[in-house]
């Protein structure tokens, strides 16, 4: 008898590119339903279960003093301070409280949930300050947005409540205007997430059923972990197979 | 009707034991409406029920004389119930045993209490011969009773045979159960008495039984397979 | 209980990619033999039903289609399958050669496809004591003589000890193995057995594959003498 020496090749676990693609094609039903699957759940959660939201926007301006006695540095300062002030003041109680009862249909809204649906920004070295409220109602956002900027200004620039910093200084710039389109859900950015989300999900679907699959596919396969000549592929079909030895 | 299983050949089995007998049994199984009759006697080593289709068929044709005489409106085939095990093989490629009357179907069965050989094996090595194996009453083998069990004898070629008494009696229990589990997975491809001795013919009860639970159609199918007459 | 259904592809559809598959490992077997014949070939897997039966079933009639001399030796006594796979009564055979001293001649079934079988016959008690015994030697030899090709068919490597000791007797071992089927760890622990006997395994065959889904399956691998993989053969 021959001496069966085998020689251990240490051999790259690696796969190659191509393999990837066997494996990615013998699952792509697999994938393609998994990912159907899941971009369907996020379509109906998009165009189904969540309600549209719409966003008002208005703007007002904060008057920086215009005294030219007043030095270019301490203005500015000044003018930076009031915008912080103001954005805070836009949303404190006093005004928001005053919002909720003044807009007609606002109904049962919480004072936190006002709160939620308002936006103050402004762009860094503009006076200008955006008023954004986030509604499922289009009329209602635009009520809001202007009653808190009328009411907001109303009640800075009575004498009777002492807000001498802000008294006077805020102006309205442009009201805020019917919503025609929703802000949310961003319908086609929703499904493409969804498709993504269920591509990937199916990969590590294939992936992992790959990694714990301890059976032979290839000849391949079953030549490098045996170390044996693969002699012959014959074949019979999956069906028969419980049937034949 | 026509009835597969008899034990009415007088003086060679367990069954009839003697002419007297047998006439009353034929006498009852035509009054019940049996047509054609098979009587198949044991062919069982431990038993010594070894009587041989030569002597088989000498007995046979004085049963039929005494039929002819009594114009009795049954007609009579010789056959045997082969208790089996892989030295009956050779019986049956030397006839010494016989299969049911004219046809390729040959009668088959098994022990009562265990399982002695390997159903699979023996109907492959009857079907191997170029005979049909017919099951004996399988509903009486405690040792099989899966519906794919079955489906599987179905498969490989195997007939299968019920006794009437198991239908319509429940003294046996797990024999009727069986019998109702192949009936109702329409498994079954006769319905015979195995009749031992006189005044046990559960024919026509076992008819009227199946025909009203499946219908007359099922009915004919089981009680009148005509695919054992040439 | 089982079904069991075999089908011979080398004689029922010759002209079928299934029996060209069976013609090249005749040939890759043939390749094998130059410098020693392999005429005994014995067919074993790591677990049941991977298609060892099958493989040596159309191995022989791929011999019986060149004419030559084959007889199909059912080894696998505890579980025999040949006589299903051509349709035989199974009562007499190596079981009574072994026990009632018969002459084999008289049990060597003489199939119409020209493949003579010889069969297990009744159940044989201690099998593994059988196999070693002098007779079941002394068959194999008077059976060389007799027939250009032997082929075994034996139980599967980690059942039982049968294969390895039948694989003494062979001049080479067929390694069947079940696509996506048989697991990776039990088909290297059988083939561990095979050679910690020394037995001479000639190769792998890859059963049951799928055509519709093998990639790998394309008629002219004759040559595929995977050289990076560092085997001797």
């Amino acid at each position: 008898m021959e001496e069966n020496e085998r020689q251990e090749v240490v051999s790259e676990e690696g796969m190659t590119f191509a393999q990837l693609m066997r494996i990615v094609w013998e699952n792509i039903l697999l994938i393609m339903l998994v990912t159907i699957w899941v971009t369907a759940f996020g379509l109906i959660y998009t165009f189904a279960l969540v309600s549209p939201k719409y966003t008002a926007e208005g703007t007002v301006m904060v008057q920086a003093d215009s005294n030219s006695d007043t030095p270019e540095q301490t203005a500015i300062s000044i003018a930076n301070a009031l915008m912080t002030t103001y954005k805070e003041f836009v949303v404190s109680d006093l005004v928001l409280d005053s919002v909720l009862e003044d807009v007609e249909g606002i109904g049962d809204m919480s004072e936190e949930a006002l709160q939620n649906s308002i936006t103050i920004s402004n762009t860094s070295g503009s006076f200008i300050i955006h008023v954004q409220v986030e509604n499922t109602s289009p009329e209602l956002a635009m009520n809001i947005t202007n009653q808190i900027i009328a009411n907001s200004i109303a009640i800075a620039d009575d004498p009777d409540n002492g807000f001498d910093f802000l008294e006077n200084k805020l102006k309205e710039v442009s009201p805020a205007k019917l919503p025609t389109e929703p802000s949310s859900p961003n319908k086609v950015l929703n499904v493409m997430i969804s498709f993504i989300l269920g591509l990937v999900l199916a990969l590590l679907i294939v992936f992992f059923k790959e990694l714990f699959n301890n059976k032979f596919q290839t000849k391949e396969d079953l030549e490098k972990v045996l170390n044996l000549r693969v002699i012959a592929t014959v074949p019979g079909t999956i069906k028969e197979r419980k049937l034949v030895d | 009707m026509i009835d597969i299983h008899s034990h009415i050949l007088p003086n060679v089995d367990d069954g009839s034991d003697g002419m007297e007998t047998s006439l009353a049994m034929l006498r009852e199984a035509a009054g019940l409406g049996v047509s054609d009759i098979f009587l198949t006697p044991h062919y069982m080593r431990f038993r010594n029920y070894l009587s041989p289709s030569s002597i088989n068929r000498e007995i046979f044709s004085r049963v039929l004389e005494e039929v002819k005489r009594e114009k009795l409106p049954i007609k009579l085939h010789l056959g045997n119930e082969i208790y089996y095990s892989v030295d009956m093989l050779d019986a049956i490629r030397k006839g010494v045993v016989l299969p049911l009357g004219d046809s390729d179907k040959i009668l088959i069965e098994f022990s009562l209490l265990e399982e002695e050989d390997d159903i699979g094996e023996a109907i492959a090595n009857v079907i191997s011969l170029g005979y049909v194996p017919v099951i004996a009453h399988l509903e009486r083998y405690p040792y099989v009773s899966k519906t794919k069990d079955y489906e599987i004898m179905k498969r490989m070629g195997a007939l299968i045979q019920v006794n009437a008494r198991s239908i319509v009696r429940h003294s046996d229990f797990a024999a009727h159960n069986k019998a109702m589990k192949l009936l109702k997975a329409g498994l079954v491809d006769f319905v015979a008495s195995d009749q031992h001795r006189p005044g046990h013919n559960h024919m026509k009860e076992a008819y009227i039984f199946v025909s009203r639970k499946y219908g007359k159609q099922i009915a004919e199918k089981l009680f009148v397979n005509k695919s054992v007459i040439k | 209980m089982e079904y069991f259904e075999y089908h011979n592809v080398v004689i029922e559809s010759p002209n079928s990619r299934g029996a060209e598959s069976y013609r090249k490992l005749e040939l890759n077997i043939a390749m094998m033999s130059l410098d020693k014949k392999v005429q005994v070939v014995q067919s074993t897997s790591a677990v049941p039903e991977d298609g060892k039966t099958t493989t040596a079933i159309n191995l022989a009639a791929v011999y019986a289609e060149k004419k030559k001399k084959v007889i199909i030796l059912d080894l696998d006594l505890r579980r025999p399958k040949i006589q299903l796979a051509f349709h035989k009564p199974n009562d007499k055979g190596f079981y009574d050669y072994v026990t009632k001293d018969v002459d084999y001649h008289e049990l060597i079934i003489h199939d119409e496809s020209g493949i003579d079988l010889l069969l297990t016959g009744k159940h044989i008690s201690f099998p593994h004591i059988v196999l070693e015994s002098q007779k079941t030697v002394a068959l194999i030899e008077n059976l060389r003589k007799e027939y250009d090709y032997i082929i075994i068919d034996t139980p599967p490597v980690l059942s039982v000890t049968d294969p390895l000791i039948v694989s003494k007797y062979a001049d080479g071992v067929l390694y069947v193995v079940a696509y996506n089927k048989t697991k990776r760890d039990d088909a290297k622990a059988g083939l561990a057995q095979l050679e910690k006997n020394n037995a001479n395994v000639l190769g792998s065959v890859f059963a049951n594959i799928d055509i519709k889904r093998f990639k790998g399956y394309h008629s002219y691998d004759y040559y595929n003498y995977s050289s990076d993989n560092g085997k001797l053969h």
